[in-house]
C-alpha cells in the first residue's frame, strides 16, 4: 500500500510538474474553444471595408432601385456599399470596361457591376472584383436584385406590392431538445460542436496520457531501474501506481479544462448569445462524461501497458499506437450518423463493445440519452473489461519489463500470461 | 550472514545458456566476481537480486530459499544492475528520495543518508542537477549511492566501475574498502585491478561455470613461478603472440618486454617475475579455454 502511494505520488507530480501540463490545460480549451466560438465571434466582429462599386446599367432601370435598397451599414453605421453610376455608351463599351477594370486594378475600385439590358428576362449581371470570394456581398447582391425583378415582373401583372420582403418572409426552425426536465431551446451546431468537442478531450487525453505511460514502461526498462524497483515493489504496484497516478494527472488536466472553460467561456456565451450552450452543456452529460473518461483511460492504459511492456525503444511504441488510434477514432468517423440517429440498433451495439463505448456514449448522450439500462449495462461491461484486461496487462507487464532484445510472438506472450 | 548457491542454472531463449550448475558459498566480505564477456556474471547477480528465477537449483541467505521467500533477501539487498539509467527529469536528490521511499526507509533517515552518499561519491555539487545532463560516468555514480542507500547486508554491483575516469575509480575502491563490516558484497568487473586491493575472495567464471573460488594469495600462488619477462625484436611478436599467453608488452629501446604466462620459461633469456592478479586471470581463464577444446 506504502509502495503504491510512492510511484502514484512520483508519477503524479512527475506529471503535473513539467510545462507541457500546464500548458495543455490552457491551451485544450483555447483550440477546443476557437472550434466552438470563433465562427459565431468572426460573423459578429469581422470589420468588413466599405466596398465602392460601379454599376454600368445597360438595362436603364435598375441602378437607381439596386441604390435605394442596398442600404446595408457596417457595426460603425456607415453605409456597406458605396454605388456609383457609369454612363453607358454602347460604342465605347469595351473601352469603358478598359477603364474600371484598371481602376479596380488600381484599388482606386473594389468592384463593378455590369447589369444587361435584359436582366428582367433572365440575362445575368456580371459582378468583376479583385476578390470574388466574398460571399456576403454576392449573396445580398442576388437577393436584392432577386427582389428588385420579382416585384417588377408582378407590377408587370399589375399587381404592386409596397413590402416584397414581409410578403416572401421565410422562417427558421427552432429546435427544442425534449429532456426529463421538460424542453430545452438548442440548435443542431451546438449539439454538434458540443460532442465534438467533449470526444476530442476524451481521444487526446487517453491517447496522450497513454503514449505517456507506454514510454515511461520503456523508460524504466531501458535504464533498468526496473530491476532496482521490483526488489522493493510488486510489478502490480509500480503498474497501479502509474496508472493511478497518470490518471489523476489526467483527470486534474481536464477538470482544470472545465474550469478555466467556464471562467473564459460563461462571459463568452454571454456576449455572443450563445445562452443555449448551457442546455448541451448539462450535469448529466458531464457526469457521463467524466466517468467514461475514466473508465476509458482504464482500459486503453491496458493497451498501452502491453505495448510498453513488449516494447524496447520510443520507436516501436510510436509504430503501435495506430490502430489504437483507429479504435478511439472510428465513432468520430462514424459522428454524423450517429447524429442522425443516435439509438440506431448498430450503433447501440457497437456502443457497447468496450473499446468504442467512451466515444460514443458521450456522442450519443449529448444527441439524445440512452435509457438508463443501457448506460448501466455499458458500465457494468466497461469495468469487467477492464478487469479482464488489467489482469491481463499486469500479467504481460510482470514478464515483459525484464526482458530485452526482440518483440515477443503471439505464442510468446500466451506463455508469459501463463507463467507463474 | 550466509549465501549459499547450489546448482544453479539459467538457460535462455534458445537453449543459451546463462549458468551452469553453479555452486558457491559466501560468508562476509567482498567478492570479485571475474570473467570474459557472456560468462554469466550478471546472469548470476540477477539471480541473486531476485530479478530472474534461476531455470535449476537453490539460493539460500541465512538458510532461507530465496526463490520462495525473496522479500528475506529483498530487504537487506542493494543492487547495481549493469548499463543503469536514471530518470533524466529528475534531480540527483529527487531521485534517490523516491528510491528510498520505495525502499520504504523512514523519510529524515533517507534525507540524512542522501547527503552522505552524494558526498561519498562526490556529486554533491550537482546535486540539484537534472539527470538528463549527467555524463555516463556520474549516472554510474548516483547508481552506486542509490545501491547503498539501505546499508545493504547484500550489495551486488554489477560493473560499477565501468565509465569511472581512473580518479573515480580510485574513489570507488576506497569507498569500497571502507565498506567493511558484517556485509556481503558482490562486484563484478573486467577490470582485474579493481578488486585487487579491496576483494577478500574471487570468483573466476567463464562459460556459465565456476572455474576457481579463492582468496587473492591463492590465485597468486597458484601462478607462481609461471610469469617471465622475455624480451624479443617487436618483428617477431606475431608468432610469439600465436604460441604464448603474452598478459603485457612494452616497447622499449632494445626491444619489445613481454610479459608471458607459460609454465615454464618460453625462452632462455626469459626471467622469472612475480605474478600479478591479471596474470592469474588470464593463465586460469585461457586454461580453461583449452581444457574445453579437447
Ligand atoms: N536476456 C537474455 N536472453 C538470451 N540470452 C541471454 C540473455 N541474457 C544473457 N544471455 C546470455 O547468457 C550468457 C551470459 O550473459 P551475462 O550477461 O550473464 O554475461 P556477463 O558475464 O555479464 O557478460 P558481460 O561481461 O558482457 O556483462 C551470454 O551468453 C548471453 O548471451
Ligand atoms: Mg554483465
Amino acid at each position: 500500500m506504502r509502495n503504491l502511494w510512492v510511484v502514484t505520488k512520483k508519477e503524479f507530480l512527475g506529471m503535473v510538474k513539467t510545462k507541457g501540463f500546464v500548458i495543455g490545460i490552457f491551451l485544450g480549451p483555447l483550440i477546443l474553444g476557437a472550434f466552438m466560438f470563433l465562427p459565431a465571434f468572426l460573423a459578429r466582429k469581422s470589420k468588413e471595408p466599405q466596398l465602392k462599386m460601379a454599376v454600368i446599367d445597360k438595362s436603364g432601370w435598375l441602378f437607381n432601385k439596386l441604390d435605394s435598397v442596398l442600404v446595408d451599414t457596417l457595426p460603425d453605421g456607415q453605409r456597406a456599399y458605396i454605388l456609383s453610376r457609369e454612363p453607358y455608351r454602347p460604342q465605347a463599351f469595351k473601352e469603358d470596361e478598359n477603364k474600371l477594370r484598371g481602376r479596380v486594378l488600381k484599388k482606386k475600385l473594389d468592384a463593378y457591376l455590369v447589369i444587361p439590358a435584359g436582366v428582367d428576362t433572365g440575362a445575368p449581371p456580371e459582378y468583376y472584383a479583385r476578390s470574388v470570394g466574398n460571399v456576403i456581398t454576392q449573396s445580398r447582391l442576388e437577393n436584392r436584385i432577386n427582389d428588385l425583378l420579382v416585384s417588377r415582373r408582378l407590377e408587370a401583372q399589375g399587381i404592386v406590392v409596397g413590402n416584397l420582403k414581409s410578403l416572401l418572409k421565410e422562417t427558421e426552425i427552432e429546435l427544442r431538445q425534449v429532456t426529463e426536465k421538460g424542453t430545452a431551446k438548442t440548435s443542431f451546431l451546438t449539439v454538434y460542436l458540443t460532442s465534438f468537442f467533449l470526444v476530442m478531450i476524451l481521444f487526446t487525453t487517453v491517447l496522450g496520457y497513454g503514449q505517456h505511460l507506454a514510454r515511461s514502461i520503456v523508460e524504466e526498462k531501458n535504464t533498468r531501474i526496473i530491476e532496482v524497483l521490483t526488489s522493493s515493489a510488486t510489478p502490480f504496484q509500480l503498474l497501479m501506481g502509474k496508472t493511478i497516478g497518470l490518471g489523476g494527472a489526467a483527470l486534474t488536466a481536464v477538470l482544470g479544462m472545465f474550469l478555466l472553460g467556464f471562467l473564459f467561456g460563461a462571459p463568452l456565451v454571454r456576449i455572443l448569445e450563445m445562452e443555449n450552450i448551457k442546455n448541451v452543456f448539462n450535469p448529466v452529460l458531464l457526469i457521463n462524461f467524466v466517468l467514461y473518461l475514466l473508465l476509458g483511460y482504464f482500459l486503453f492504459m491496458t493497451i498501452f501497458t502491453i505495448l510498453g511492456a513488449i516494447s524496447n525503444s520510443d520507436q516501436e511504441v510510436q509504430s503501435m499506437v495506430a490502430p489504437i488510434v483507429w479504435m478511439m477514432i472510428l465513432p468520430i468517423i462514424i459522428g454524423f450518423l450517429v447524429a442522425q440517429n443516435p439509438n440506431a440498433g448498430w450503433i447501440t451495439v457497437l456502443s457497447l463493445i468496450p473499446f468504442f463505448t467512451p466515444t460514443l456514449m458521450v456522442m450519443r448522450i449529448s444527441y439524445l440519452p440512452p435509457s438508463w439500462p443501457e448506460l448501466a449495462a455499458s458500465y457494468a461491461i466497461m469495468f469487467f473489461s477492464i478487469l479482464a484486461m488489467g489482469w491481463l496487462a499486469a500479467k504481460i507487464y510482470r514478464v515483459g519489463i525484464l526482458m530485452y532484445g526482440k518483440r515477443p510472438t503471439l505464442p510468446e506472450l500466451a506463455r508469459w500470461v501463463r507463467y507463474r | 550472514m550466509q549465501l549459499a548457491i547450489e546448482q544453479v542454472s539459467k538457460r535462455y531463449k534458445g537453449n543459451q545458456w546463462g549458468l551452469r550448475e553453479f555452486s558457491l558459498n559466501l560468508s562476509s566480505g567482498i567478492l570479485g566476481l571475474l570473467g570474459p564477456n557472456g560468462a554469466g556474471k550478471s546472469t548470476l547477480m540477477r539471480i541473486l537480486a531476485t530479478v530472474t528465477k534461476p531455470t535449476a537449483g537453490r539460493v539460500t541467505w541465512n538458510e532461507v530459499d530465496i526463490l520462495r521467500f525473496p522479500d528475506e533477501i529483498r530487504q537487506v539487498l542493494g543492487y547495481l544492475p549493469q548499463d543503469f539509467g536514471v530518470y533524466p527529469n529528475l534531480n540527483s536528490v529527487e531521485f534517490l528520495e523516491y528510491m528510498a521511499a520505495v525502499k520504504g526507509i523512514d523519510r529524515s533517515l533517507a534525507r540524512r543518508r542522501i547527503e552522505e552518499l552524494l558526498q561519498l561519491v562526490n556529486l554533491r555539487e550537482f546535486r540539484k542537477r537534472p539527470l538528463g545532463g549527467f555524463s555516463g560516468g556520474m549516472k554510474q555514480r548516483l547508481g552506486i549511492a542509490q545501491a547503498l542507500l539501505n546499508d545493504p547486508k547484500l550489495l551486488i554491483v554489477d560493473e560499477p566501475t565501468a565509465g569511472l575516469d581512473p580518479e573515480e575509480r580510485v574513489r570507488f575502491r576506497n569507498l569500497l574498502s571502507e565498506l567493511s563490516g558484517e556485509r556481503i558484497v558482490i562486484l563484478s568487473t573486467h577490470i582485474v585491478s579493481d578488486v585487487e586491493a579491496a576483494a577478500t575472495h574471487i570468483a573466476l567464471i567463464s562459460h556459465g561455470k565456476l572455474l576457481m573460488h579463492a582468496a587473492p594469495e591463492k590465485l597468486l600462488q597458484g601462478v607462481e613461478g609461471k610469469v617471465w619477462e622475455w624480451v624479443i625484436p617487436s618483428e617477431n611478436l606475431p608468432t610469439v603472440k600465436q604460441k604464448h599467453l603474452i598478459s603485457g608488452t612494452i616497447r622499449r629501446s632494445d626491444g619489445l618486454h613481454l610479459r608471458v604466462v607459460a609454465e615454464a620459461s618460453p625462452a632462455p633469456g626469459a626471467q622469472p617475475v612475480s605474478p600479478t592478479l591479471e596474470d592469474a586471470y588470464l593463465y586460469f581463464i585461457s586454461r580453461s579455454r583449452t581444457e574445453e577444446e579437447r
